[in-house]
């Protein structure tokens, strides 16, 4: 049914998306945009796991269940990010990720 | 080119631009959608992959509660940034750089890779039955332990986000 995609296609598809969340994270500035950029690196990872997991892996499952941990933290991470910002928002009324600069001196 | 290889491609390439819509969008709620439209895209890609369980948990986490958790924290901190700061223009180029390199030396040691090495891919849908005879016996610890990870990270989240605390 999908023998017509290589396992190529489906790593680079990977690795760009990957990269297109790499520079969301270097280039925002806006620190919920700066999780939404990981959230999009993670899914990238996932479709890698998933990817070898279903062409390479001796047993078909270990990929799959990688990727329910990868989203199970990813989960958590999402949460407590936010909640981190929310924080930040409310002592400096502003999330701008270049401001956020106490940490320098 | 069957019709799910046909598909593969599509939503790969609905993906890529949902994605640059993420990382590039100036209004920072169509990043948000657009971000959910990359995910329902690459669920789609999980269920040509022959990952239906990954689908649906990805459709109803990542599309579902993650996005939701996003946008809610994006009215919550509802600022107007000014659309373009001129002081710090240079992270842009320096992003790109980075995003592109990455992108064409991991791209170049895909596509010369020999993965495969003669080896037939069986290419089988795994059942839901057996994904989870594995994760609830070969996986149970690894599994409790994520458990763990979720309850920490939910007591966690509720003990940072709540106001300053009146009593102690």
């Amino acid at each position: 049914m999908i023998e017509a995609v290589p396992l190529e296609h489906v790593v680079l598809l990977a690795t760009i998306l990957f990269g297109i969340g790499l520079y969301g994270v270097l280039s925002r500035r806006n620190a919920v945009a700066i999780l939404m950029a990981v959230e999009l690196m993670l899914n990238a990872v996932n479709i890698n796991f998933i990817g070898f997991g279903m062409y390479l892996a001796p047993d078909p499952t270990v990929g799959q269940i990688i990727a329910i941990f990868v989203i199970t933290v990813a989960a958590a991470e999402v949460a407590l990010g936010l909640a981190i910002v929310l924080q930040i928002f409310r002592r400096k009324s502003n999330i701008n990720v270049d401001e956020l600069d106490l940490l320098r001196w | 080119m069957n019709i799910a290889a046909a598909l593969f491609y599509v939503m790969g390439a609905i993906a890529i631009v949902s994605a640059l819509g993420t990382v590039l969008a100036r209004n920072i709620v169509y990043a948000a959608l657009s971000l959910i439209a990359a995910m329902v895209m690459i669920a789609g890609i999980f269920f040509i992959l022959h990952a239906d369980f990954l689908a649906l948990v990805q459709l109803l986490i990542y599309a579902g509660a993650v996005g939701v958790l996003l946008i809610f924290g994006l009215m919550l901190t509802n600022t107007d940034l000014p659309a373009t700061a001129p002081k710090d223009r240079w992270q842009r180029p320096l992003a790109f750089a980075a995003a592109a390199g990455f992108i064409l030396v991991a791209g170049y040691a895909v596509t010369e890779a020999d993965w495969m090495h003669g080896v037939t891919p069986q290419l089988e849908r795994v059942p839901p039955a057996e994904l989870a005879g594995a994760l609830f016996r070969n996986w149970a610890i690894p599994f409790e332990i994520a458990s763990l990870v979720l309850l920490v990270a939910l007591i966690g989240a509720v003990v940072i986000s709540r106001r300053e605390p009146s009593g102690d």
